[in-house]
């Protein structure tokens, strides 16, 4: 039975590749080692699937190659790299994908002009309203209920948010009240609001969940926040790479298995969504190595 | 007025001097260091309010007031508090994005206004929105300075995706100006402060200043106290008491200063000996000066009356010394001097007085003698000279001597003055009775100098108005043929049918002031009896003595012209004899008519040469064709060997100057050859032809026998 899956899958990987060619600097990958077994009637060809990155990184490599063992059909993989967003687009529309994949948030900005295609993101937080994605980030239960775990001492957490983060701040709050912490939370219109915010919270709190909000934050304020709050004994999630370098205490994010799967899932069920993600990758001063007991 | 005066009454001193110098310096440093202060201090003061400038709208702008937090009392009164603590910042407004202020916080004491920014103010910190720590200062209103920033927010773009980035550097963000900030900030009131600083630290350290000044001025005073305290040792120098005693100092310079006046004060005793002794004692022969003799005299006088005793005082004058001194130089002359002072101490007891009273006049001054044993002991000091001659050298000097001696009796009578004055007259009287004796002073014999004197006056009067002077010849004759064509004349006085010699007259002459009228007289009857003479032998020639008395007036040349002319008479005719003193020149008006009278044709002879003040050096100097040699030198020719050398060398050297000698008192036949041998052009003398009258003596020249008596020639 071997040989015989392994004609076919070439067989496949041929015609996506004759296919893909047209598009601009598409990568076609062949899905392997997660693809259905063959049968003995062909079933009729599949439509590929897009992945559109927001940039040439190593984590959205790492996110692409998980995506591509476990997709059952053809898919395209471009990067918004070198491109003009209106290239992206025409390649996209080009390929007629069954669904295209938006990793990160420029690249779904680019994406979502796009009509009639189904259009799913994944590694944006708080993506706009009426789109179809992966949650960014793990459930904020599962992120409380582990950092209850690391510093059960930490029961005021503060938060901070523009008016746009209020749905995140929301769910934070739910997720808050479950464990029985209290989450202080403020809402603010700019970075040095937010600065200031923060220095009058610290007295309040005991750990701080550090949003990643652009239309608040900028970088100064970012080390600033972080550089307090430090000082101060203060415990701080962030969901930032960047951020967690700057001297964050936890680093919450998502695993790209889980969000891989996740992605399939939603092509798949075109009813959903969205999917929350069911693990958690951490990182903490205190033990660096990633936790990944989930 | 003493410098020490002036000092006094000028109210200087060197402490105050001292301090005023160190106050000026200090006063100078002072206002310098002030300065510099002053200067450091606002530059530092003003830099670091910069900063805190920088600093406060920094903080102002995180404060924000309404621009980006919510208008909340606490946050104003977060900023009343901010600006309590800071009183340099007058006042603070907010504006927002168009420029519109929406908050003013002044100081409550603060009642100035302060124009608001314009809206280039604005623009340009809209322009350096972009860097968030830029900022305007304006200091136009110095003190007070502003400055102003703008309040701005800063965002991510959401292009640059925060929420996946691994570093903040990749961020794009956008800035976004909410509003600006101004403060105004009173930098007087930190002059106002550091000066009062200034002004405070100032009077203190000018009180410490004043406070170290006084008691620098008591250190000093202390320190310059020995100083002042040899003010009195000094004072005693100064009046000439050495007996001082100098305060000593513990302190080192003081002490240098102490040991050096100490130093001084001895080398000035010794001086003040050495001087003392100079002055009272003739170097020479270490015996009494005059000076000091007219003390010693006293002293012993006043002694002697003391304890009803008396003394007698011996004037004594050595004979003929000069021809020592200028023949053998004074070398010579002041070992003979030495000698003789040895001599006269070795004559007397110890306590008698013994004295140099001028160059070869000595006095002693001896106690208890009689009038007699004084003349015995002047009498023993005389022979002792002439047997036991002075050595200088292997020269010997038999120096004769003539000694005045006068009582100091007892009551005292006479003065140490009237007893020096009487033994003068006295050896006066011995030498004018032929040298080498002794004479007694009496009171008769000082009225007879007087009645003398008072009657030689009258005497010559009637001499020169009667024609009463008799002119004698005494041949001159040549060595070299031995021809006698050459005649000195001499002058005598006939009184009562005998002759007086000049040394009878002449002094009382030149006294009274009749000398130039006695030469006057010699000269025309001379010229008149040589024309007389001249009548037979053509050749004949007159030597002709002349007196310095006779070149006062100037008239000389012009009489003796006026004489010749008269008489018909060449001036080769005639060789006017001048002493020593004349011929050199030191009288002044001499000199011309010499020169005169040699253009005239006159010729000149030096007379008495060696007795004065010549040297054998003069001899070129002369302006004379003769040189007469003393006869002193002759006398003794034949046995005194140091005379012959002194005629042979004057010989030698009037003959190299080409001036022709003249030897007098030739009075053997002995002596006319040596002086013969020894080149000399004349001989005069007793042996050549004694003095006679004219013009039978001339005639019979060969008549050599005349008078026995010594000469003494006028002048």
């Amino acid at each position: 039975m071997l040989p015989v899956r392994a004609i076919l899958l070439l067989v496949a990987v041929a015609i996506v590749i004759m296919v893909g060619g047209c598009a601009g600097t598409p990568m076609s990958v062949e899905p392997t080692a997660e693809s259905p077994p063959a049968k003995a009637q062909p079933k009729p060809r599949p439509q590929p699937v897009a992945v559109v990155v927001s940039r040439d990184l190593a984590s959205y490599g790492d996110l692409t190659d998980e995506l591509a063992t476990r997709l059952d059909r053809p898919y395209q993989l471009f990067t918004l790299k070198g491109q003009t967003p209106a290239a992206i687009q025409r390649s996209v529309t080009a390929l007629r994908p069954s669904s295209v994949v938006a990793v990160g948030r420029p690249a779904l900005e680019v994406t979502s002009s796009i009509a009639d295609i189904d259009l799913i993101h994944a590694q944006v937080f708080n993506p706009p309203p009426n789109h179809r994605g992966v949650d960014a980030m793990p459930p904020f239960e599962m992120q409380l209920r582990y950092w209850n775990q690391m510093a059960p001492h930490v029961q005021r957490i503060g938060v901070l948010g523009s008016v746009d983060m209020r749905g995140v701040i929301a769910d934070l709050q739910g997720a808050a009240e479950s464990l029985d912490m209290q989450l202080v939370r403020h809402e603010v219109t700019s970075d040095k609001e937010a600065l200031v915010a923060f220095r009058r919270m610290v007295p309040q709190i005991d750990g701080f969940v550090f949003l990643p909000d652009p239309s608040v934050l900028s970088p100064d304020v970012i080390r600033r926040i972080i550089s307090h709050g430090s000082r101060n004994g203060r415990q701080i999630v962030v969901y930032s790479p960047a951020m967690y370098q700057l001297g964050a205490s936890l680093y919450v994010g998502a695993k790209d298995r889980d969000v891989a799967a996740q992605i399939v899932r939603l092509i798949e069920n075109p009813d959903l969504q969205t999917s929350p993600l069911t693990e958690m990758l951490t990182r903490t001063r205190d033990r660096l190595a990633a936790n990944e007991s989930r | 007025m003493k410098a020490a005066d002036q000092s006094a009454e000028s109210g200087r001193t060197l402490v105050r001097e001292v301090l005023f110098a160190q106050l000026a310096f200090a006063a100078v440093v002072g206002f310098i260091a002030l300065g510099c202060v002053w200067w450091v201090a606002n530059w530092v003061v003003r830099d670091n309010l910069d900063d805190w400038a920088a600093r406060w709208i920094g903080e102002m702008e995180s404060l924000g007031a309404g621009l980006y937090v919510e208008h909340t009392n606490q946050r104003f009164l977060e900023l009343e508090n901010y600006l309590a603590r800071f009183p340099e910042i007058l006042y603070v407004r907010y504006y927002d994005a168009d420029g519109d202020i929406i908050y003013v916080e002044h100081r409550e004491d603060d009642e100035r206004t302060y124009p608001a920014l314009t809206p280039n103010d604005l623009g340009l910190l809209a322009q350096a929105a972009d860097d968030t720590e830029s900022h305007l200062m304006d200091a136009r209103q110095d003190p007070i300075v502003r400055i102003s920033q703008a309040v701005v927010t800063e965002t991510i773009a959401m292009a640059t995706d925060l929420f996946n980035a691994e570093s903040l550097d990749e961020l794009e963000t956008t800035i976004s100006i909410v509003g600006y900030v101004e403060l105004g900030l009173d930098y007087g009131r930190y002059d106002r402060n550091m000066l009062g600083s200034i002004a405070t630290g100032s009077a203190f350290v000018i009180l410490a200043f004043l406070a170290l000044t006084l008691a620098g001025r008591i250190a000093l005073r202390r320190a310059v106290q020995p100083l002042v305290n040899i003010q009195k040792p000094l004072n005693q120098i100064a009046e000439g008491n050495l007996d001082i005693e100098v305060p000593h100092s513990p302190h080192y310079e003081i002490a240098a200063l102490g040991r050096a006046l100490e130093t001084a004060v001895a080398r000035i005793r010794e001086r003040d000996q050495h001087l003392r002794r100079l002055a009272n004692f003739d170097t020479l022969t270490g015996l009494p000066n005059r000076h000091h003799l007219s003390e010693l005299l006293e002293e012993r006088l006043t002694k002697i009356a003391s304890e009803k005793r008396s003394g007698a005082l011996l004037f004594l004058d050595l004979d003929q010394f000069k021809y020592v001194n200028d023949s053998f130089g004074h070398e010579a002359g002041d070992a003979v001097l030495t000698q003789i002072a040895e001599r006269l101490r070795q004559t007397v007891r110890k306590g008698d007085l013994i004295a140099r009273y001028s160059g070869d006049e000595f006095i002693m001054f001896i106690s208890d003698v009689s009038a007699e044993r004084a003349d015995g002991i002047a009498r023993k000091l005389m022979q002792d000279l002439r047997e036991y001659p002075l050595a200088w050298g292997d020269l010997s000097f038999n120096v004769s001597c003539s000694v005045g001696i006068t009582m100091a009796p007892y009551p005292r009578v006479y003065t140490p003055e009237e007893l020096i004055s009487q033994a003068d007259l006295a050896c006066r009287q011995a030498k004018s009775r032929g040298r080498n004796r002794t004479a007694l002073f009496t009171e008769d014999a000082e009225l007879d100098s007087i009645r003398n004197d008072l009657g030689w006056h009258q005497r010559l009067e009637q001499a020169l108005k009667h024609d009463e002077f008799v002119l004698h010849y005494q041949p001159i004759m040549s060595l070299a043929d031995d021809g006698t064509t050459h005649f000195e004349v001499l002058v005598r006085l006939e009184e009562d049918g005998e002759l007086r010699y000049p040394e009878a007259f002449l002094s009382a002459a030149v006294r009274f002031g009749l000398m130039q009228e006695v030469d006057h007289w010699v000269i025309a009857k001379a010229l008149s009896e040589l024309s007389d003479v001249r009548q037979q032998q053509p050749d004949i020639r007159f030597s002709i003595n002349v007196t310095g008395s006779s070149f006062a007036d100037g008239t000389l040349a012009t009489f003796i012209a006026e004489q010749l002319a008269l008489n018909d008479l060449p001036a080769s005719a005639i060789v006017l004899e001048i002493t020593e003193q004349v011929a050199i020149g030191s009288i002044s008006d001499a000199v011309p008519q010499i020169l005169k009278l040699i253009e005239l044709g006159c010729e000149f002879a030096v007379d008495d040469f060696g007795t004065g003040y010549s040297s054998l050096s003069y001899l070129k100097r002369l302006p004379v064709q003769y040189i007469k040699i003393d006869g002193a030198f002759i006398q003794r020719l034949t046995v005194n060997r140091a005379d012959q050398t002194i005629v042979r060398a004057i010989a030698d050297i009037a003959r190299i100057m080409g001036k022709r000698t003249i030897a007098e008192f030739v009075g053997d036949a002995e002596t006319l050859q040596l002086i013969r041998e020894m080149g000399i052009d004349f001989a005069q003398g007793y042996h050549v032809g004694k003095p006679g009258p004219v013009p039978g003596h001339i005639a019979s020249s060969e008549d050599r026998v005349v008078r026995i008596r010594p000469r003494r020639k006028r002048g």
